[in-house]
């Protein structure tokens, strides 16, 4: 597997302890308003976690394809030689932003949020048309809508997946990271008190930080040699 | 965000909040409100009653720490006249009083064990009894909890029940403290200084740069409850017309100086008692040596022992 797609869901799957306040809580909720019915049945009930996840990964691949579809396309029509390195610098020094912002050292990248609220502000009220939630495609567009949450690590690879280098590609990494978000957030929909006790733990918090760190200086120093267009 | 929100904070930390507890707001399930004293549940609460289906019913709140064990059944759950003595009339409790609407139930670790019990049938069936009635009443009514308690630990203490707990837990929300929420400390001193001002009507002091960058310094352990607090000794005590770092007081001015948190009961206490009871802790933890429990209390070993004299303790 590239590494940098390793990247993208160690990404999400560390990172996800510092969506647990607040998407935890969101996850909390979406499960706990369904239907008794529902939840009462263990396969339904995950089908429909699911689907609320699937419903986000499709917002986060969306978004990612069109960030790598502006990376490839505008930053390399303005430098097509040092173009990759460009944007694997700013993809270094994102994951780099976000790795100290989950150990706790970093916490203004928590402003990069005020980017996303007026999308927000828009798609929020057409969730709440969907609330409480009746039917699986009800979750699965909802779940799209979640997507679209303002979230600081979420932005964080957004920018990395500029450095992708094409629609796919984009789409891909932004996809795995949503897939390394899913353990936290459908356990975090069961076992929300646990869990968030765990995720507000300052040393889980830093030990994952540094993972991140680490990460982000692997991806530069295995992908500084090499182009996405290379293999493309 | 509405203009509601926009009146509590900005910062990263408590706008999340706010976009989490909108979502909530869209449904029926109860809700857990965790974080310090001061910190703003009950109006977090309310917000969540205002985004919800429920915004045109009645939102009523109830400190149970404030209620007295043997009337907090009944003003909870109601009772009928001449239940006990005092029961001059029907009074059909906040549960009724909340139908339709939500129930705001602060400081719920405070709850003795009876109330606990009679809670629990509620949230189970959405039954409950007067104090003194034999019917079952039924109430539609959303609840929202709050504590700035370890739920937990007081489960694994017995003092509060595990069923309950587990009823109430259901979607817990962590609600920051202060400190935690950069940038909102000067946004809530303007906030809160203009509404105090048209409240007492009466001209608003001005903060200079320095004094609001020192006070968002401050590590507010009283939460917002303090700092609205200091924002009303200011307008109506300070008689200049610009706060500065010099005019603020010593615990904030002065970093690192501590400042002790006691709640005072309601019943009050003798200072002394409580002086020689901090006298006694300092010789215990020091295995009776004077020198060191003197320091412990920040006093020369002649001050300590002239105490222990006095209040014939040596």
């Amino acid at each position: 597997m590239e590494i940098g797609w390793l990247g993208a869901l160690l990404m999400g799957l560390f990172g996800a302890l510092h969506c647990v306040g607040m998407c935890g809580s969101i996850a909390g909720v979406l499960t706990f308003s369904l239907p008794e019915q529902i939840r009462n049945e263990p396969g339904k009930l995950l089908g429909y976690l699911l689907l609320y996840s699937g419903g986000r990964l499709l917002s986060y691949a969306l978004a990612g394809g069109l960030a790598g579809t502006f990376g490839a396309g505008v930053l390399l029509t303005v430098s097509p030689q040092f173009g990759h390195q460009i944007l694997l610098l700013l993809a270094t020094f994102i994951m780099l932003a976000a790795g100290f912002h989950l150990a706790g050292w970093f916490p203004g990248l928590a402003n990069l949020e005020k980017a996303g609220a007026p999308v927000w502000s828009r798609l929020e009220p057409l969730g709440r048309k969907l609330l409480p939630v009746q039917r699986p495609w009800q979750a699965l567009l909802y779940g799209m809508i979640w997507g679209w949450l303002p979230c600081g690590l979420v932005y964080s690879a957004l920018f990395i997946a500029l450095a992708q280098g094409g629609f796919l590609a984009g789409m891909v990494f932004m996809m795995l990271f949503g897939v390394g978000t899913l353990p936290a957030i459908l356990l975090t929909g069961v076992f929300a008190h646990r869990f968030m006790r765990l995720a507000r733990n300052p040393r889980i918090r830093m030990y994952a930080g540094l993972l991140l760190i680490l990460l982000a200086l692997l991806t530069l120093a295995y992908g500084w040699g090499r182009s996405p267009w290379d293999s493309a | 965000m509405s203009q509601d929100s926009k009146l509590l904070g900005d910062s990263p930390q408590f706008t999340a909040l706010l976009r989490s507890l909108q979502v909530a707001s869209a449904t029926d399930v109860t809700i857990l409100l965790l974080g310090e004293s001061g910190t703003g549940k009950e109006q977090l609460a309310r917000f969540i009653h205002d985004n919800s289906a429920r915004r045109n019913g009645p939102f009523v709140a109830i400190n149970c720490a404030a209620l007295p064990e043997q009337l907090a059944e009944s003003e909870l759950f109601g009772h009928r006249k001449g239940a006990f003595t005092g029961a001059v009339a029907d009074n059909p409790g906040r549960i009724a009083a909340a139908a339709g609407g939500t129930l705001f139930l602060d400081e719920v670790a405070e709850m003795s064990a009876a109330v606990q019990s009679k809670l629990l049938r509620f949230l189970e069936s959405g039954e409950y009894q007067r104090v003194g009635d034999s019917a079952c009443q039924r109430a539609e009514v959303r609840i929202i909890a709050a504590t700035h308690a370890d739920l937990p630990a007081r489960v694994e203490e017995g003092r509060f029940r595990q069923d309950l707990y587990y009823r109430l837990n259901v979607v817990p929300f962590q609600v920051p403290p202060l400190r935690e929420r950069a940038g909102d400390v000067p946004l809530l001193i303007r906030q809160l200084t203009r509404q105090l001002a048209e409240h007492h009507q009466l001209e608003a002091p001005r903060y200079t740069p320095e004094a609001l960058e020192q006070l968002e310094r401050y590590s507010w352990p009283g939460n917002i409850r303090e700092l609205r607090n200091l924002c009303e000794r200011f307008l109506i005590l300070f008689s200049g017309k610009t706060v500065d770092v010099g005019n603020l007081p010593a615990e904030i001015r002065i970093p690192g100086r501590k400042r002790w948190h006691v709640r005072l009961p309601e019943s009050g206490l003798r200072l002394e008692e409580l002086e020689q009871e901090l006298l006694l802790q300092a010789l215990e933890q020091t295995g009776g040596n004077q020198s060191r429990a003197a320091r412990l209390l920040g006093l020369s070993r002649y001050a300590f022992i002239y105490r222990l004299k006095k209040y014939a303790l040596l």
